[in-house]
């Protein structure tokens, strides 16, 4: 252990680390307490602290006259010196950042389904936009099943499906999706409309004639101002008179259709659905669009 | 603005606080810096610490002090991350959403370093741009911005920085 002298008290053999050089004189531990009692008495002054290179600054371990070797200005012993070097993580920080570490990778596995339910939404939005109703129909049930806990989900991926189905002429199916989901969608989806479609859709399909003028009413009553839906009502009167041959079906047939022409009597649409009626008509044979475009490409003409 | 005490921000914050400190001696390790004494947590002023020698290497220096603003800024994204969605896109009201939240907030909010590690760093930057030294370029306006950050803690924009990263990066990822 090296020893000092006090500039103050003049003492003498006073150990070098008991000591403190304030503005370039040496202080001891007593004249430093009676010198400075607080330590604010201090904090104006240019301190230097002088460690003894023969005494460890961690475990204060008296080498003798051995000078130790130096870690940023500390004597310190190799016992010290490998704990420094080594010096690790406590326990409980390791466990505290293991389980940061579990929760992060737990988080992660536990909201996957989210991002996955997230992205086949955009999908499916993007699908719908696109008019490929059956794919988005599909991704937006694939998304409701993942996050079944989500209502407006499945709600949407019903609303979805029964576009698809009534793009597919599965209006019975379609049908079902709508009376599904109606009562939760919002008024602009203009459910009462689409139900009505498919009803339309699925009593022709049923051969419920009845029931295809009845809906074909409904959706008049809803939209008076369309061509289509007075053709519909005709359409439907054409297939009673072409079923069971009741003549004032036959008039009422045409005095529908003669309506729908005086709101539309030029676009394509219009005119190939007042041909098919006309067909349905002349012939008493009930038969799909697909099939009468097959058989007359270029419209019926009646002979 | 009102005035909340540090040390109950601390506490509201702790994670953060032992993240930091973990990072600051992470690097330490990893760039075999001797480590006189290390606090990951406690209720004061500074609420964590570690005293690490002085090292004459500019990205050993970099590294150590620097390392809590990458480490918790990524821990805080990581976090965040997966609560944000079941949150925000699907109003669903987890409370393991909420808990997660609060962790990566509380982690981001103590991603700044201190104005000493902006110091140390800017000590060293300031030589070695001299040498045309790319990563001194580049720490120069993160040492300014710390500066700026630790000024402004007083009107809590730490943890104004933990909510943007926690909350603001994920809303820009997923509209």
């Amino acid at each position: 252990m090296k020893k000092t002298s006090c500039d103050i008290c003049q003492k003498t053999d006073v150990p070098l680390n008991d000591t403190l050089k304030i503005e370039g004189k040496t202080y001891c531990a007593a004249c430093i307490q009676a010198t400075f009692p607080n330590d604010s008495h201090l904090e104006l002054e240019n301190i230097e602290k002088e460690f003894d290179p023969t005494v460890c600054v961690f475990c204060e371990k008296d080498f003798g006259s051995r000078h130790l070797s130096n870690i940023a200005n500390y004597p310190v012993c190799e016992d010290c010196e490998t704990d420094i070097r080594n010096r690790t993580f406590p326990t409980w920080v390791k466990a505290f950042l293991a389980a940061i570490v579990v929760i992060v990778i737990g988080a992660f596995f536990w909201n996957w389904k989210y991002y996955q339910a997230y992205n086949d939404i955009k999908t499916s939005n993007n699908q719908f936009t696109a008019g490929f109703y059956t794919q988005a129909a599909e991704r937006m049930t694939s998304a409701s099943e993942k996050v079944p806990e989500v209502e407006e989900l499945s709600t949407l991926a019903s609303y979805f499906r029964g576009i698809a189905r009534l793009t597919e002429d599965k209006s019975a199916e379609a049908l079902v999706e709508f009376n599904q989901c109606a009562d939760k969608m919002p008024a602009e989806y203009n459910m009462a409309m689409l139900i009505n479609q498919a009803t339309i859709g699925a009593t022709y399909d049923n051969k419920d004639y009845e029931g295809f003028l009845k809906a074909s009413f409904k959706q008049l009553e809803l939209d008076s101002s369309n061509a289509t839906f007075w053709t519909s009502i005709a359409s439907a009167y054409a297939c009673i008179y072409a079923d069971k041959g009741d003549e004032s079906a036959r008039k009422n047939a045409f005095l529908y259709l003669q309506k729908a022409r005086s709101i539309d009597s030029t676009s394509a649409d219009a005119r190939e659905y007042y041909n098919m009626v006309e067909y349905r008509i002349d012939s008493k044979k009930i038969i799909s669009r697909e099939e009468f475009l097959q058989q007359f490409p270029n419209g019926w003409t009646k002979k | 603005m009102f005035f909340i005490p540090g040390e109950i921000i601390s506490i509201l914050t702790f994670p953060g606080i032992i993240v930091h400190e973990f990072a600051h001696m992470l690097f330490c390790r990893l760039r075999k810096v001797a480590v006189f004494d290390a606090c990951y947590f406690r209720v004061g002023n500074p609420a964590g610490y570690v005293i690490h020698e002085n090292t004459s290497n500019f990205y050993t220096t970099f590294l150590i002090s620097m390392g809590p603003f990458f480490v918790n800024t990524l821990l805080c994204l990581f976090i965040c991350l997966p609560a944000y969605m079941p949150i925000k896109f699907f109003q669903l009201d987890h409370p393991l959403s909420y808990f997660l939240i609060w962790l990566g907030v509380s982690i981001g909010a103590h991603a700044i370093p201190s104005n000493q590690d902006a110091s140390n760093v800017y000590e060293q930057a300031k030589e070695k741009i001299k040498e045309k030294n790319l990563l001194a370029i580049l720490s120069f306006p993160l040492i300014g911005l710390i500066y700026v950050f630790n000024f402004l803690r007083f009107f809590w924009i730490d943890v104004l920085y933990g909510v943007g990263v926690g909350i603001g990066i994920p809303s820009l990822i997923f509209k």
